[in-house]
């Protein structure tokens, strides 16, 4: 199966003009494997972070979305303990229109505002909603623990 | 009962020994015919033969049949020899008071008037004339009678009795008849029977007698003193010929023997019951030659040896039972496989090689090539060879005879000494038989696209007609005009008769006057134009050449029949001032008639390939010598195609149909083919020039370079929709068709399976060719709504509107309008927006992307929404198509199609920058135009022509006009500019369309034609890519139309895509094409081409 013009196109175009903060490699023995970088956004608890992620786009894209999965641990109340991100245009609100390039960004902008009213970790959310500075606290921890060089 | 019936003394007795109920009147004919001897009045009446004796059995056609006798009487004072004569007619008639038309053949006088053409006026006493004799073997009858040597006999036949008669007549060929009457009795001078001729000498003699083409004088030579049951006599039979069998055969049976123009106005020349008589006659005249030992002194060599041909010719007395055989064959006559055309032609491309090139005058501005150089200097030897051959040559299918004399008896110095016969037709002529009559012409038959236009012209340049022959009177043809009004004198005309399909007559004109800067005067006779008299066209002014079709050719024919009849009742005094009218239509509606043309020549002859067609008549009416056919396939399906032609050319012997069968049609179908092709080939060799663009030339170069040609087959898949209505389509083909298969009436359906049949067909094509009843007037009304919902949408977007989301919309019109260089990208795919939709947000995407998305909603559940927005719900029919183009090219496109745009699309709406400064023009209109898989096909193949080069012009071929009108609304979607020629054009629109296509700056770069108008002919070399949108039954007919791209002309490789959809009715019309047994012909099949053999077929389809 040939690889559509459009995920060639993409990937060009995400080393042509990488998004702030955003990188993505696709792997040469599969194009449709993408190794992400998401710096964690200033203002954030997760500021100074590098996290990794994988993205595989699957056979159906652009008709289905993207399957995108941190390999960073995360504190985040909308990222589970596998890594695993409840972003609605990852799920029933993906369109065609969108891109591996907005996807990121919406991954960028769920680390900014973190959403505890629909989580995915349960404990996470709580402790977000209990406590909000201590969960941000632990954020930070977890950032330096586990995504800084 | 008898007692009571008050009978005339003569029938007593008669009526004693019958019985009661014999009606008197028939006891009356029974005396008349036996001439009162009660023994023969009783056989009559028991081989019922009294109901047919005397009494006119075959019809007019056929007078000489009733010059023989159911008996015979010896004319007092004749002692010597008893004959045959007709004088029991004369007793009948005088007795019964019957018509007198019947009787008194033997005179000679009205037969002699009736042979036509031999002017030499013979004496009555003349005939009978003494033939040959021949002893032959008889047996008694028992009785009575005593006999004895050098006793002279008569000869009589008894009549087929009434039961075969009635046979034959009622079951036509369907029944086997009855068994043949073939017997002859002899009877003594005084009418008492001896016996009857063996069987073998009564076959052919009885024949003859029945056509009283001979008298027979017999004596006896030897025979037994008492004549018991069987007992063999010998007797002497001396032949007469009489007048009757001098008789033109012209009169009986029009396709017969040298059956010219004139005769055609004749009735069917169908193998029918004249034919069937002439095929006895022939049989039994040859057998009697062959009996009485008659050596001719001259015969042509032309036709091979005789004995071998009469063989085969006379081998068939079983006659009836054959024509039973070839009524069935005619129906499955095998078609000739392409093999065997190769074979045909093989010897005909040699042609003009022998002579050397030849230029034509300067008169000509063409440059010829050297293989058109050679067709001239044939065409030219053909022509004008024959011309200076001074001394007459004997005709090829006659043989010369010396009468011989009689014992003791001298030939008159003033009587001829010689006749002549025609074994191949029984015809006797005392006149010489010149073979003068030959054609001048031939079949120019060079593959299509080798410029036979061009070599016919470089004729008309070559031979014109000398002035002296303009002056003399032609009387060649003079016997042609048999009408009994006297004739118009005809005369020669220094015009070119050219008749051609009316599309390309303008062709014909154009290139006569290219090839002859004026030198060359030429006019069309067609349409309203035709107001030229035959007067006109015999003056000097005449024009060198005139254009007619086979249309203007027929139509003049039928009113000259019609005229013909007209007058014909006139003579009868029926309508004088009808007949006036009737007298002036024919003198003013036939001038192509009238007139000797210098040369006619038939374009694309394969038009008259039937011989029984009105067409074909009517072109074998038309006068001239020199007489050519101009076609790139002189065979289409059978080798009887050949004979039409070859009948048109009056190149003997093989215009006779007759000898045609004997020779050709009946060993092809015998399986005797490899005979029949030697034949055949013989025939064409010298009639004959075909070259093909493979053809090479003397140093073994093609004679022609053509580019490239490839011809790909492309297999399309129906989408999950258009299968749906397929597979329901097929299903209800399939059950019907076995419903008839099992009740055995499939030809009784054979229409109502065609309709099956098309609409699958039309299926593959597009679904809206078949829903609802009109298929195209469902798509209009679909679209009719479109334009002003559109309106209501643009108004909304127009700009000055308050709403905020709108002036977003306004925006993308504008960038539509200014965004002049790039093509959007479609924000799903990331490809160039080719077919781009709106969606009603005014969001832009490839419309295949919207329709994906809109089906990946569907099937989750959900409604449909723009990918950009999520604005919704939204469904297909909410898109808005629109492209943009070049204003100039589309306001010239726009006057260019609004015929077709009209009755097809209807939905576009047309955006211009109102600052009116931009060339850009987008153009909008509702999606709700269903493609299908091969207008998809069709598209992605276009648009990838107009990319690589936006000059590729392109032809589409369908056999649906609607889908032509399907065609010319996706074509309208994507911004492409055509044409399109169909049958419903005009001569004139027709013409305007086929320049504006030739011309480079002209924009329309398609051209939609429907297959049956655009098959012949026509040149297209403009073009380069071909598209069959559907497979034809006859690949013949596809390759036909494919090489009007692909001829002499053509620049640049041609490619060509036939589009089939997979697993359908077309895979299978392809397999069948292969086979080449095909459905041949079509729909223009008749009912008997169609019925049996295409069973097979028809299963495959339906399997």
């Amino acid at each position: 199966m040939a690889l559509p013009k459009r995920i060639i196109k993409e990937t060009e175009r995400l080393l042509a003009d990488p998004a702030p903060g955003i990188s993505a490699t696709s792997h040469e023995d599969n194009l449709r494997y993408f190794d992400v970088v998401i710096a964690g956004p200033n203002q954030s608890p997760f500021q100074g972070g590098i996290f990794k992620l994988e993205l595989f786009l699957p056979e159906e894209y652009p008709m289905s979305p993207p399957k995108v999965r941190f390999l960073t641990k995360i504190y985040h109340p909308n990222i589970d303990k596998l890594g695993r991100i409840c972003l609605d245009i990852l799920k029933d609100k993906w369109s065609p229109a969108l891109q591996i390039r907005t996807v990121l960004l919406s991954v960028q902008a769920l680390l900014s505002s973190p959403n505890p009213d629909d989580p995915l970790a349960n404990d996470v959310a709580q402790h977000w909603k209990e406590n909000e500075n201590a969960a941000i606290q632990t954020a930070q921890e977890w950032t330096r623990k586990y995504a800084t060089a | 009962m008898a007692a009571t019936r008050n009978l005339p003394e003569h029938l007593a007795e008669l009526a004693d020994i019958l019985g009661p109920d014999v009606d008197v009147a028939i006891l009356e004919k029974l005396h008349v015919i036996s001439d009162g001897n009660l023994n023969r009045a009783i056989n009559h009446f028991y081989e019922g033969t009294y109901n047919t004796a005397a009494i006119p059995i075959r019809g007019p056609a056929q007078p000489q049949a009733q010059a023989t006798t159911s008996s015979a009487r010896i004319p007092a004072g004749q002692k010597r020899n008893a004959t045959i004569v007709n004088s029991d007619d004369q007793l009948f008639t005088r007795r019964t008071g019957a018509t007198a038309q019947c009787v008194k053949q033997e005179s000679g006088t009205t037969s002699l008037s009736a042979a036509a053409g031999k002017k030499r006026k013979i004496q009555d006493s003349f005939f009978p004339k003494y033939l040959g004799e021949i002893t032959i073997v008889a047996y008694a009858l028992g009785g009575m009678v005593k006999v004895k040597a050098g006793e002279d006999v008569c000869f009589e036949r008894s009549r087929p009795n009434p039961q075969s008669q009635l046979g034959r007549k009622k079951t036509g060929w369907g029944a086997k008849p009855a068994k043949e009457n073939n017997v002859v009795r002899f009877t003594k001078e005084n009418g008492f029977e001896i016996g009857r001729l063996h069987v073998d000498t009564a076959r052919w003699v009885s024949k003859i007698m029945d056509y009283g083409l001979v008298e027979f004088r017999g004596t006896i030579i030897l025979a037994p003193p008492i004549l018991q049951t069987g007992a063999e006599i010998v007797l002497t039979m001396r032949c007469y010929l009489t007048a009757a069998a001098f008789t033109e055969l012209g009169s009986a049976s029009k396709v017969l023997g040298n059956s010219k123009a004139g005769s055609s106005f004749a009735k069917e020349a169908m193998e029918t019951e004249d034919e069937l008589d002439l095929k006895f006659r022939k049989y039994a005249m040859n057998a009697m030659f062959r009996e009485l030992a008659l050596t001719p002194i001259a015969t042509n060599t032309t036709v091979g040896p005789r004995d071998q041909n009469i063989e085969i010719f006379s081998s068939t007395p079983e006659v009836t039972a054959t024509v039973n055989e070839d009524e069935e064959e005619k129906e499955r006559e095998p078609e000739v496989s392409d093999k065997e055309l190769d074979v045909l032609y093989e010897k005909a491309q040699q042609h003009g090689r022998e002579f050397a090139p030849m230029d034509p005058p300067p008169t000509m501005t063409y440059t010829l090539k050297q293989y058109q150089r050679h067709a001239l200097a044939w065409m030219y030897h053909k022509e004008c060879s024959m011309m200076t051959e001074g001394h007459q040559t004997l005709h090829p299918l006659w043989e010369a005879y010396e009468f011989k004399q009689e014992d003791g008896q001298d030939l008159k110095s003033d009587e001829p000494r010689r006749y002549y016969f025609n074994p191949y037709s029984s015809e006797m002529s005392l006149e010489f038989p010149t073979s003068d009559q030959l054609c001048r012409g031939g079949i120019l038959a060079d593959e299509m696209g080798l410029g036979k236009t061009i070599e016919i012209l470089s004729l008309v340049h070559s031979n014109k007609m000398d002035k002296a022959e303009l002056d003399a009177p032609e009387e060649a043809f003079s016997r042609l005009t048999t009408s009994s009004s006297a004739p118009t004198p005809r005369r020669s005309s220094p015009t070119t008769l050219i008749v051609c399909p009316m599309s390309l007559i303008s062709q014909w004109r154009d290139e006569t006057t290219n090839s002859s800067g004026g030198a060359l005067t030429v006019e069309v006779y067609y349409g309203g134009a035709r107001d030229r008299t035959d007067e006109s066209l015999l003056r000097r002014g005449a024009p060198d050449v005139l254009i007619t079709s086979y249309g203007v050719v027929l139509s003049e024919y039928s009113k000259l029949v019609g005229a013909r009849e007209n007058e014909q009742s006139k003579s009868k005094g029926v309508n004088d001032l009808d007949n006036i009218k009737a007298q002036n239509i024919w003198r003013k509606g036939s001038a192509l008639f009238n007139v000797d043309f210098h040369r006619v020549v038939l374009d694309e002859a394969h038009q008259i390939k039937s011989r029984l067609t009105k067409t074909a008549k009517a072109c074998y009416a038309l006068n001239s010598v020199r007489r050519w056919v101009v076609t790139g396939t002189p065979v289409q399906n059978k080798l009887e195609d050949l004979f039409s032609l070859v009948h048109f050319l009056r190149a003997e012997p093989w215009s006779n149909f007759s000898f045609w069968r004997t020779f050709i049609t009946i060993p092809f179908e015998s399986k005797d083919k490899d005979k029949a092709m030697r034949v055949v080939t013989s025939v064409l060799e010298p009639l004959v020039l075909r070259r093909t663009k493979n053809t090479k030339d003397e140093n073994g170069d093609a004679i022609i370079m053509l580019p490239e040609r490839t011809i790909e087959i492309e297999y399309l898949k129906f989408s999950a929709q258009e299968n749906d209505i397929y597979q329901a389509l097929f299903k209800d083909g399939k059950t019907k068709f076995n419903h008839y298969c099992r009740a055995g009436t499939v030809l009784r359906h054979y229409a109502s399976i065609f309709q099956l049949l098309m609409r699958m067909r039309q299926v593959c094509d597009h679904p809206l060719l078949v829903v609802g009843r009109g298929g195209k007037a469902d798509g209009a009304q679909d679209l009719k709504d479109g334009p002003v919902q559109l309106e209501e949408l643009m108004a909304k977007f127009s700009g000055d509107s308050d709403q905020n989301d709108t002036s977003f919309g306004a925006s993308v019109l504008e960038n539509l309008m200014r965004n002049t260089e790039a093509i959007p990208e479609c924000p799903v795919c990331f490809e160039d927006m080719a077919d781009g939709v709106l969606m009603p947000c005014m969001h832009a995407a490839c419309r295949s992307c919207v329709l994906d998305y809109l089906q990946v909603r569907d099937d989750k559940g959900e409604s449909g929404e723009c990918p950009i927005c999520r604005q919704g719900p939204i469904t297909e029919n909410d898109l808005i198509e629109y492209t943009t183009s070049e204003a100039a090219a589309t306001g010239t496109r726009k006057e260019l199609t609004d015929d077709e745009r009209s009755n097809v699309s209807g939905g576009n709406v047309l955006i211009s920058d109102p600052s009116g400064n931009s060339t850009r023009v987008i153009q909008m209109r509702r999606n709700n135009f269903k493609s299908s898989a091969k207008l998809d096909a069709l598209m992605r193949h276009l648009n990838r022509d107009r990319k690589a080069d936006p000059d590729t012009k392109a032809v589409v071929f369908s056999q649906f006009t609607g889908m032509l009108d399907l065609a010319g609304s996706i074509l309208d979607r994507d911004g492409f500019q055509f044409l399109r020629l169909d049958g419903t054009l005009s001569q004139a629109s027709r013409e305007q369309t086929l320049k504006a296509f030739k011309d480079p700056d002209h924009p329309a770069t398609v051209m939609l034609i429907s297959l049956r108008a655009g098959g012949v002919g026509l040149n297209l070399t403009a073009a380069s890519r071909v598209y069959m949108l559907d497979p034809w039954w006859n690949y013949a007919i596809e390759s036909q139309a494919i090489d009007r791209v692909h001829r002499i002309g053509q620049t640049k490789p041609v490619i060509v895509k036939r589009f089939i959809i997979q697993d359908s009715v077309e895979e299978k019309i392809l397999s069948i094409q292969n086979r080449k047994n095909a459905l041949a012909s079509g729909l223009g099949m008749t009912k008997i081409e169609a019925q049996g053999a295409r069973m097979d077929d028809l299963q495959e389809i339906f399997s």
